[in-house]
C-alpha cells in the first residue's frame, strides 16, 4: 500500500504530453497576439496620419469655394475663394516618400510611421463636369505598407466646384 | 486485494479524465469569447465611421444638398426613408460619384428636432427592414441632442462591394435656405 501513494507513470507521462501540447498551443497563441498587436499599432498609426491628411485637405475642400487647380501628377495648385472673398493658394506634392501640403503661411507634412516603410503614389487623378452645373476632381492619394497587405492608408478627395466658375487642369 | 488494487490504479480515474477535460475546456472557452470580443469591437472602430469614410459623405451630402430639388425634400418630410441607388436620378454626375466613391448603399431620412429615440428606432427599423446590413451600424446611432437640432435630415451611406468588408458612416444636415 506504501508503494500506491504517488502518481503511476502513465499518469505522469500522459500529464507531461498534455502539458506539451497545451504549451505549443498557447505559444503559438502569444506570438500570434504578439504579431497582431505589432500590426495593428502600426495600423494604429497610418490611420491617424490618414485622418491628420484628410483633414487638412478636406478642411480647404469644404471650408472654401476651388477657383482654380492645376497641375500633374504628383504636383498640384489650388487657388481658392474663402467666404469673405479673399483668395486663398495651396500646393500640394506627392512623391513616393513624401507629402506636403503648403499655403498661406502653413505647412503640412506627412509623418512617417516608423518600420511602416510606406509606398505612396497619386494613384488616381480625375475630372468630372456636367459642363453646366457642377464638377468635381477625384485625387486619389494611396499610402500603401508591405506590413499590412490590401490596405490603403491614403484619401480619396473630391472637390466639388461649379464649372462656370472654375478653372481646372488636371493630369 | 493487493493485486486488484495495483491493478485498479494504473491510469487516471473517470472522474478526474472530465474534470481536468471540463475545467481545461472552459478557460479555453472562456479565453476565445474575450478574444472574439475584443475583435468586434476593433471591427466596429475601423468600420463604422472612420475619417475617411465620413469625409466621403461629406463629399455626398454636399452633392445631394446642390444637386436635390423639392421632391426630394417633400419625400423625407413625409417620413419615407429615400433610398438611392447608382441609378437615381440624382444629378449628372451621380454615378461617377457612386463609382468613385465605392458607395454600394445610401439611404437618407428626416431626424427633426425633438424626435423621440422610439421614433427614431422606427426609422432605423425601416432601413434595416430594406437591407439587414445596415443593422449592427445603426444599433451604434443615437437621435440628435437639442444642440444639434438645426440639422433635419441624416444620410447613411455603405462603402464597398464586399459583403464582409462593408464600411458605413453617416452625417448630418439641413435643407438649404432657397436662394443660397
Amino acid at each position: 500500500m506504501k508503494n500506491q501513494k504517488g502518481f503511476t507513470i502513465v499518469e505522469l507521462l500522459t500529464a507531461f504530453s498534455l502539458s506539451m501540447v497545451v504549451m505549443v498551443f498557447l505559444f503559438n497563441i502569444v506570438m500570434m497576439i504578439k504579431e497582431n498587436y505589432l500590426a495593428q499599432s502600426i495600423k494604429s498609426e497610418l490611420i491617424v496620419q490618414q485622418g491628420l491628411l484628410s483633414d487638412e485637405l478636406a478642411h480647404d475642400a469644404s471650408e472654401y469655394t476651388l477657383i482654380q487647380m492645376s497641375g500633374k501628377k504628383g504636383e498640384y495648385n489650388f487657388l481658392f475663394q474663402d467666404a469673405s472673398g479673399n483668395s486663398v493658394m495651396k500646393k500640394l506634392m506627392v512623391t513616393s516618400s513624401s507629402i506636403t501640403y503648403s499655403g498661406n503661411g502653413k505647412t503640412y507634412e506627412y509623418q512617417f510611421v516608423d518600420k511602416a516603410d510606406p509606398v505612396i503614389e497619386v494613384s488616381e487623378v480625375k475630372e468630372r463636369t456636367d459642363g453646366m452645373d457642377i464638377g468635381y476632381v477625384f485625387l486619389d492619394i494611396s499610402i500603401t505598407t508591405p506590413l499590412i497587405e490590401n490596405e490603403d492608408f491614403g484619401v480619396k478627395m473630391v472637390y466639388l466646384y461649379s464649372p462656370l466658375f472654375a478653372t481646372i487642369d488636371v493630369s | 486485494m493487493k493485486k486488484n488494487l495495483s491493478l485498479d490504479n494504473r491510469g487516471f480515474l473517470l472522474m478526474e479524465t472530465l474534470l481536468v477535460s471540463l475545467t481545461i475546456a472552459g478557460i479555453l472557452v472562456y479565453m476565445y469569447v474575450q478574444y472574439s470580443s475584443i475583435g468586434n469591437t476593433y471591427q466596429r472602430f475601423y468600420r463604422y465611421n472612420s475619417l475617411e469614410n465620413v469625409y466621403r459623405v461629406e463629399t455626398i451630402k454636399k452633392y445631394l444638398i446642390f444637386t436635390s430639388g423639392d421632391s426630394f425634400y417633400s419625400k423625407l418630410d413625409n417620413g419615407e426613408v429615400v433610398e438611392l441607388t447608382k441609378d437615381s436620378n440624382v444629378g449628372n454626375l451621380w454615378t461617377n460619384l457612386w463609382n468613385d466613391l465605392k458607395i454600394s448603399k445610401v439611404y437618407v431620412i428626416r431626424v427633426n428636432q425633438g424626435i423621440t429615440t422610439d421614433q427614431y428606432q422606427a426609422l432605423k427599423d425601416k432601413i434595416t427592414a430594406l437591407d439587414s446590413t445596415f443593422g449592427p451600424f445603426l444599433k451604434t446611432l443615437a437621435p440628435l441632442s437639442v444642440k444639434d437640432a438645426e440639422y433635419t435630415y441624416q444620410v447613411i451611406v455603405r462603402f464597398g462591394y464586399d459583403a464582409n468588408q462593408y464600411t458605413f458612416a453617416t452625417q448630418h444636415f439641413k435643407k438649404p435656405k432657397v436662394g443660397a
